[in-house]
C-alpha cells in the first residue's frame, strides 16, 4: 500500500484554500465523471481517486490529520493513541471519523488512515457503473448457437450466444456490472461481439459470399463441383459455357437469422475460372485448332 | 402484448434521496418519461438508467437543469455517432479483405 498524494491528484498546492480545492475538484470531476466517459476504465479509476482526495481535503479535520502525518500515515494511529493517552484524564478518545456509509470505493490507504469509512455527506445511492467487454468470435462460432463461460470480476458467467449474432452487436447481462454505491443496485455488463473476418466467407447481414475456382473445361463444358459451406459440403451443378465472374445464389445456405430458428440468408458464389498452365505441345495444338475453328 | 415494469416516482425519489419536484422538472424538460396511472406517477423501467444518470450529473457535478439538458443531448449525439462509426467499420471490414 503506497502513500497517496491527494494534492497531486487534485493538482493543487499544499497551501491551497478550501475554495481552490473545491474549484479543482469540480473541474476534474466534470472531466472524469463516469457518465461522461462511459467506456473509459481509466477515467472511472481516476474519478474514484478524485473523490477520495476531495473527501479528505475538503474536510478540515481530515485534511489536518492528513497534513500532520503525511508520509508517516502508517503510524498515525500510534501517534494518535500516544497523544490521546497523554490527555485522557479529562476525556475519552473517540474514533474521529465514523461516518455511517460504506467506504468500499476508497483505497486501502484511505481506510487505514481514516478508519475505512468515507463519511460522505450527501451522496445518494445509485446503480453501479456498467461494464463493457468485448468477446471475440470466429465466423464459424457465430454460425451456431453455443455457450461460453466468461470470467467477470472473479465470477464465472455462462452465456448462450445465439446463432447469427452480428459483428458489433451488444448484449446486456443485468447485474454483472460494478457494485452499486450506498446500497444501490449493481450495474450491468455489456458484451460487444467482435467477429473476426473469415478467409473464405464474407458476410453481409445474413448473406454469405465466396469465390470458387473452377477449371476451364468445367466452365466450358459444364459439370459438377463440390463446395464447402459452413453447414458442410454440397454438390453444385455448373452450367456449360459459364463465364468468369458469374454469380450464382444458393437460397437458404447463408448465415442463420438472429433469433429466428430455421431461417437463413443466402450464399452467393462467384466463379473464378482458372486457365490451365504448363500445356503440353499436343494441348497447345488442340487449342490452336479450336482457335482456328472460330470457337 | 408487451408489458413494462413501472416504478413509482415517490419510491424512486426516496431511494435516490431526491425531491419529487426535481423528477417533475426532468420530465418537463423532456429528459425523462413519466406515466401517470390513477393519480400516481411512474417511471418506466426502461427510463430508469437515464433518470439515474441525470441525477448523478446534477448531484455530483452541480450542473443545473439547463446544463444537464445540454449534456444529455450531447451524450446522445455522441452515442449515435459511435453507433454509426461501428456500423461503418463493419461495412469497411467487409471490403477490406
Amino acid at each position: 500500500m503506497d502513500f497517496i498524494d491527494y494534492y497531486q491528484i487534485l493538482g493543487v498546492k499544499k497551501n491551497s484554500t478550501d475554495d481552490e480545492i473545491k474549484k479543482a475538484y469540480r473541474k476534474l470531476a466534470r472531466k472524469l465523471h463516469p457518465d461522461l466517459n462511459p467506456n473509459d476504465k481509466e477515467s472511472n479509476k481516476k474519478f474514484q481517486q478524485l473523490n477520495e482526495a476531495n473527501e479528505v481535503l475538503s474536510d478540515p479535520e481530515k485534511r489536518k490529520k492528513y497534513d500532520q502525518y503525511g508520509k508517516d500515515w502508517q503510524h498515525s494511529e500510534q501517534f494518535e493513541n500516544a497523544r490521546q493517552s497523554g490527555r485522557r484524564s479529562a476525556q475519552t478518545g473517540g474514533q474521529e471519523f465514523s461516518g455511517g456509509f460504506g467506504g468500499d470505493d476508497f483505497s486501502d490507504f484511505f481506510s487505514s488512515m481514516f478508519g475505512g469509512s468515507g463519511g460522505r455527506r450527501s451522496q445518494s445511492k445509485f446503480r453501479g457503473q456498467d461494464y463493457n467487454s468485448e468477446l471475440q468470435l470466429s465466423l464459424k462460432d457465430a454460425y451456431t448457437t453455443h455457450q461460453q463461460t466468461l470470467t467477470i470480476n472473479g465470477k464465472n458467467v455462462r452465456i448462450t450466444i445465439p446463432a447469427g449474432v452480428e459483428n458489433g452487436q451488444v448484449i446486456k447481462l443485468k447485474g454483472y456490472g460494478a457494485p452499486g454505491v450506498n446500497g444501490g443496485p449493481n450495474g450491468d455488463l455489456y458484451i460487444t461481439f467482435s467477429i473476426a473476418n473469415d478467409p473464405v466467407f464474407k458476410r453481409s447481414g445474413n448473406d454469405l459470399y465466396i469465390n470458387e475456382n473452377i477449371g476451364l473445361y468445367t466452365a466450358v463444358l459444364g459439370g459438377e463441383i463440390t463446395i464447402e459451406t459452413l453447414s458442410g459440403k454440397i454438390k453444385l451443378k455448373v452450367n456449360a459455357e459459364t463465364q468468369n465472374g458469374t454469380k450464382t445464389r444458393l437460397k437458404g445456405k447463408g448465415f442463420p437469422v438472429y433469433k429466428k430458428e430455421g431461417e437463413f440468408g443466402d450464399l452467393y458464389i462467384t466463379y473464378n475460372i482458372k486457365i490451365p498452365t504448363n500445356l503440353t505441345g499436343k494441348q497447345k495444338e488442340l487449342f490452336g485448332q479450336l482457335a482456328s475453328s472460330g470457337a | 402484448m408487451q408489458t413494462e415494469q413501472l416504478i413509482r416516482v415517490d419510491t424512486f425519489c426516496e431511494w435516490h434521496n431526491v425531491e419529487y419536484s426535481f423528477i417533475h422538472l426532468l420530465h418537463e424538460y423532456g429528459l425523462i418519461e413519466i406515466t401517470t396511472k390513477e393519480d400516481t406517477d411512474f417511471i418506466p423501467e426502461s427510463g430508469l438508467k437515464q433518470a439515474e444518470k441525470l441525477i448523478r450529473l446534477h448531484n455530483d457535478l452541480q450542473i443545473n437543469l439547463e446544463g444537464v439538458e445540454v449534456v444529455a443531448y450531447l451524450l446522445e449525439q455522441l452515442q449515435q455517432q459511435q453507433t454509426e462509426i461501428n456500423l461503418l467499420q463493419n461495412r469497411l471490414r467487409f471490403y477490406e479483405t
